[in-house]
């Protein structure tokens, strides 16, 4: 026993190691495998997770459409070690964008992840790569002939091998190329792909990711001057010549960092027409040629923001913009119920401005009163669909308002499992209240930028929907669990009844039983010597006799207990046990008896088993002691609920009504005790009967814990019958 | 039916598995969050160096984790936040607002995590696991004053980037003017701008200004980002040299525009060892000890003149995160 237990413990804990083993490892790989191609040109995006940025679909690429520090997508499997990473990029704006490898502890900020990166920078026009734990350490960069433009598409390729990450650039409009490498021991040595950019917008195409030998390391390392180690002076003194170096002197590194600043100061603007608010659109004449600036809140459609609100603005011409950039608008006015103003001109004026959006709750945003500004709502989701055009459309309601959330196409194909039907949900976008056909019942709508802006707060509530269903099995498994429990022990309560029974009954025949079979063999030997002789007193012989008599009646008194007692009585005729128990009562005296059995025979329980004999017995002692009944009849009638067992004589009868002895009333107590009715029924010279109607008793059943707790609970206001 | 063998079989493998599960939950050292209002620049690259030298001393793990903007405060909340859900033993924050952090941090402390408010005070309630590094306002005045009337002399100056919701603004903007009343009363204060809540246009108005206002001889920008827009101002304006720019705090680009002239001087926090305080009042304070609650740090002003000197440059060490 102690062995199988050994065994069984040992097995559970290699169990749960095994299953501790294989989730780890399940949940810290992906499907994903080497080769890796996304070549974007399908709308799924399973396989990509975002950390930030505006992304989407288009022509056949990824696009960030946002000025965001640091926006992440990541691919891939943590797994991968030794790979290379190929993508076309183009950069729409100014700033830095790149490809990501060995990335692991990925979160949404500016360096918030672990891993190499190499990109683009405008500023240093160069070919940047380096390493990154929450902080950013990177090799000299490489210059680019000819610097890094926005809109210029350029081919970026990273080999990671051991400790060593090599990356290339190439300008595919000019053909001219760079490469760099750094080699850094210690290293991360695996992890997941992505793409990456800082401050600015960008395109990725052709995104593919191969396994990397050290050939393909070599090949590339053959370009680079020197494998060199990221570092990072730290005095400051260091860093500034450092820099000077790779700029050559410090009016360059002047410019170079001045000049994006005066990036929005290049144009004359002495003919400019006026500038107007956003807001003061609404009272300029129609045909007025205005200016206004803004912040890009959203791209698709695109809308502006300034500090007295927001405009859906449709330039004339195609312009590149990202969420976050600020623009000049010159166009004219048009008729004042016009809700998209036509701009002729859309200049970016400053990137780098990302708005933050407002709190605001579902009736100020229906009020109109926040018309295209950026802002932030809370509602509970009601349904859910996805358009035709592959936008999400969330219906979000809360107690004052319905409302409208739509969520564009991109990385946001499938709707992200999290949003279940009554989610309370934080959404972020631009607020709009446009005509009634288009609300669709709702009272505004809420054009978000990505799925990023959809925060899931909590979880339906707990009694919804198929939450509830489950809910209500789980109770029933444990309200079924907890009866089977209940019937279980009862079982085994009744089985440790039944032993001790069984355990008394022994002790009984062998201790009390014994000792009165002992008392009587030597009384009556003492009566037989006694008498054959003469001096005896008679008193003394009838004394003598009284305690033969008595010793007998209490043996066979002990014996029928006995019986009773033990398990295997259970078993017996109940007639038959009763016609063994009459003989032994009669003693050697002569009386007919006779039995009678209708219906099928039944088992009784223990209990009522018990106190029927019990009851019987005293009726049977009543007619051999008063009634001079010439024969006795027992008859027993099963039904189905009840059995009726009558004791019937022919002898003298009694005044029921008159008898008031403890006989009969215990008679009484002990049928009452088992919920079973006694009658007797007796006249004068026409005998008695005794009729016993009784339910057979029961098994414990799953209906009996309902009446064990109630009786646990008012004791005496229940009755069991077992 | 269950024996004393089977039950301590049962009761060692529990224990067994309980040990395995605490084992890989924490680290052994205790983990200090350190939230800067804007992440990776020169002045939170020198605060590095003094947590770090400080940390390795007094056995305890700092670890960063910057909000993406100096303006988003809800960003700095939710780090917060994420230092207390993940059992931080110590936090040390610079908060961008007067009251936004508040909750979060009033939930700490009555946790008694010990948290340290760098740099300026904010409207919590005292409590005896808070504590303040702060920097001496009047100081940055006093400095900034004696550098115009050393310099300038006389004439207007632009006070640039005032924010009157950011902890500090304000306090720096009136201790420039007080100290230019008492030292350098012939230098007047032409106009005090608002820090631009969307950047951009600034460099422009202020270009404008410069271009228009012949008296304005200097510029004094409350912060490093305003400094840039001065700088950038100054030099799209051609005054580089006419028009000098004083900045408070320093940034990498600004001390490369120190080094090329652009930028006249920067009031340097001494963040080494204003961090080296920090982690010293959390590890005390962790080990029952209970620290000054508030210590100022006098900041000294950096110019072309002596940001090479060794002084000035222990002060401006500057550290990054090793990989591992």
């Amino acid at each position: 026993m102690v062995k199988r237990l050994w065994l069984a413990g040992l097995l559970s804990l290699l169990a749960v190691f095994a299953v501790v083993a294989a989730s780890r490892f399940w949940f810290s790989r992906s499907n994903a495998r080497l080769p890796f191609r996304d070549h974007f040109a399908s709308q799924d995006a399973d396989g990509w997770q975002a950390f930030g940025g505006t992304w989407s679909f288009r022509e056949h690429g990824v696009i960030n459409r946002s000025d965001e520090r640091g926006a992440k997508l990541v691919a891939g499997n943590e797994q991968w070690r030794d790979y290379q990473i190929h993508a076309d990029v183009q950069m729409l704006g100014w700033g830095d964008i790149g490809l990501l490898a060995r990335v692991s502890n990925t979160s949404v900020g500016i360096n918030s992840y672990r891993g190499y990166y190499a990109g683009i920078q405008s500023r240093d026009g160069a070919l940047i790569l380096g390493t990154a734990n929450d902080d950013w350490i990177a090799v000299e960069p490489a210059a680019v002939e000819g610097g890094i433009h926005s809109g210029v598409w350029y081919h970026l390729d990273i080999v990671a091998v051991g400790c060593t990450i090599a990356a290339h650039l190439q300008n595919l409009q000019r053909g001219t190329e760079v490469w760099s490498a750094l080699h850094q021991e210690p290293c991360w040595e695996n992890g997941r792909v992505g793409i990456r950019s800082l401050d600015t917008g960008a395109i990725w195409k052709n995104f593919a990711v191969d396994a990397a030998t050290q050939s393909d390391l070599q090949s590339m390392l053959r370009h680079v001057k020197q494998v060199q180690a990221p570092t990072y002076p730290s005095r400051e003194q260091d860093f500034a010549r450092m820099v000077e170096s790779y700029y050559g002197d410090s009016a360059t590194v002047e410019r170079s960092i001045l000049r994006r600043q005066v990036l929005a100061l290049r144009e004359d603007q002495s003919n400019a027409p006026p500038l107007r608010s956003i807001q003061s659109l609404k009272i300029e004449p129609e045909g007025e040629e205005v200016r206004m600036r803004g912040v890009v809140t959203l791209y698709e459609p695109l809308y502006i923001l300034d500090a007295t609100g927001g405009l859906s603005i449709q330039p004339r011409k195609a312009v590149s913009l990202n969420v976050g950039d600020q623009v000049e608008v010159t166009g004219f006015v048009q008729k004042h119920d016009e809700a998209t103003f036509h701009a002729d001109q859309v200049r970016v004026l400053w990137d780098r401005t990302p708005m933050q959006p407002i709190s605001i709750t579902s009736t100020q945003a229906a009020s109109g009163a926040f018309e295209g500004s950026l802002v932030e709502v809370r509602g509970n989701l009601s349904s859910r669909s996805v358009s035709e055009d592959g936008n999400y459309i969330l219906d979000l309601q809360d107690s004052s308002q319905d409302f409208r959330v739509i969520v564009p196409q991109g990385l946001n194909t499938r709707l992200p499992g999290e949003w279940k039907i009554g989610s309370l949900l934080k959404v972020r976008g631009v607020c709009t209240n446009p005509q009634e056909n288009q609300l669709k019942g709702s009272s505004f709508l809420i054009h978000s930028r990505s799925a990023v802006d959809i925060e899931l707060l909590s979880g339906p509530p707990w009694n919804s929907g198929p939450r509830l269903y489950f809910l209500i099995v789980i109770g029933l498994l444990m309200v079924v669990t907890a009866i089977v429990v209940y019937l279980k022990a009862e079982r085994w309560r009744v089985q440790v009844v039944s032993q001790e029974r069984e355990r008394l009954a022994v002790e009984m025949h062998d201790t009390l039983a014994q000792s009165f079979a002992g008392v009587s063999f030597h009384l009556q030997s003492m009566r037989k010597s006694m008498q054959g002789q003469a001096n005896i007193p008679e008193k003394l012989m009838e004394k003598l006799d009284a305690a033969c008599s008595m010793t007998a009646e209490t043996h066979n008194e002990a014996s029928d207990r006995i019986v009773s007692l033990h398990p295997a009585h259970g078993t017996e005729d109940l007639l038959a046990q009763l016609r063994r128990s009459t003989v032994s009562m009669l003693n050697g005296s002569h009386l007919p008896i006779r039995t009678s059995t209708v219906g099928t025979n039944r088992k009784f329980s223990i209990a009522v088993r018990h106190e029927l004999m019990a009851i019987a017995r005293e009726g049977i002692a009543n007619v051999l002691r008063h009634s001079n009944a010439s024969e006795i009849r027992f008859s027993l009638r099963y039904e189905e609920k009840i059995a009726t067992l009558t004791i019937r004589d022919n002898g003298d009868g009694f005044d029921v009504d008159k008898q008031t002895g403890f006989g009969i009333q215990g008679m009484r107590q002990r049928a009452e005790s088992i919920g079973a009715r006694l009658e007797i029924s007796s006249s004068h010279h026409e005998g008695t009967a005794v009729s016993i109607q009784t339910p057979y008793g029961r098994r414990v059943s799953i209906f009996d814990w309902p009446r064990s707790l109630r009786s646990r609970l008012f004791p005496g206001r229940s009755k069991q019958v077992l | 039916m269950w024996h004393l063998p089977a039950r301590c079989t049962a009761c060692a493998i529990f224990i067994g598995l309980f040990a395995l599960l605490s084992c890989t939950s924490r680290d052994t050292l205790h983990r200090i969050a350190v939230i800067p209002r804007l992440s990776a620049d020169a002045q939170w690259l020198s605060l590095h160096v003094g947590v770090e030298e400080e940390a390795e001393r007094r056995q305890l793990q700092p670890y960063w984790r910057g909000p993406s903007g100096s303006q988003t405060v809800q960003e700095q909340v939710e780090l917060v936040r994420e230092a207390l859900d993940s059992r931080a033993d110590g936090i040390l924050v610079m908060p961008g607002s007067y009251l936004g952090e508040n909750r979060v941090m009033n939930q700490a402390l009555a946790k008694g995590i010990p948290v340290v408010v760098l740099s300026e005070k904010i409207a919590l309630p005292a409590n005896p696991h808070l504590y303040y590094v702060l920097e001496d306002s009047h100081v940055t005045g006093e400095l900034i004053a004696e550098r115009l009337r050393a310099t300038v002399g006389k004439g207007d100056i632009l006070l640039l980037g005032l924010e009157p919701d950011v902890p500090g603004s304000l306090d720096r903007s009136n201790a420039v003017e007080s100290s230019l009343r008492a030292v350098a009363p012939n230098i007047h204060v032409m106009a005090k701008l608002l820090r631009a809540p969307r950047g951009g246009s600034q460099d422009d108005t202020v270009r404008k200004m410069i271009v228009e206002n012949p008296r304005l001889k200097a510029i004094v920008a409350l912060d490093a980002g305003e400094g840039m827009t001065a700088a950038a101002a100054v030099s799209a304006a051609g005054a580089k040299g006419h028009v000098r720019v004083i900045v408070c705090d320093q940034s990498i680009d600004l001390l490369l525009l120190l080094h090329s002239g652009v930028v006249d001087s920067i009031v340097v926090q001494q963040n080494r060892r204003m961090g080296a305080k920090a982690i010293d009042d959390i590890a005390d304070d962790r080990a029952g000890r209970h620290p000054v609650q508030e210590v100022t740090f006098d900041p000294v002003l950096v110019t072309a003149e002596n940001i090479d000197s060794e002084p000035v440059q222990r002060m401006l060490l500057m550290h990054r995160s090793p990989p591992w």
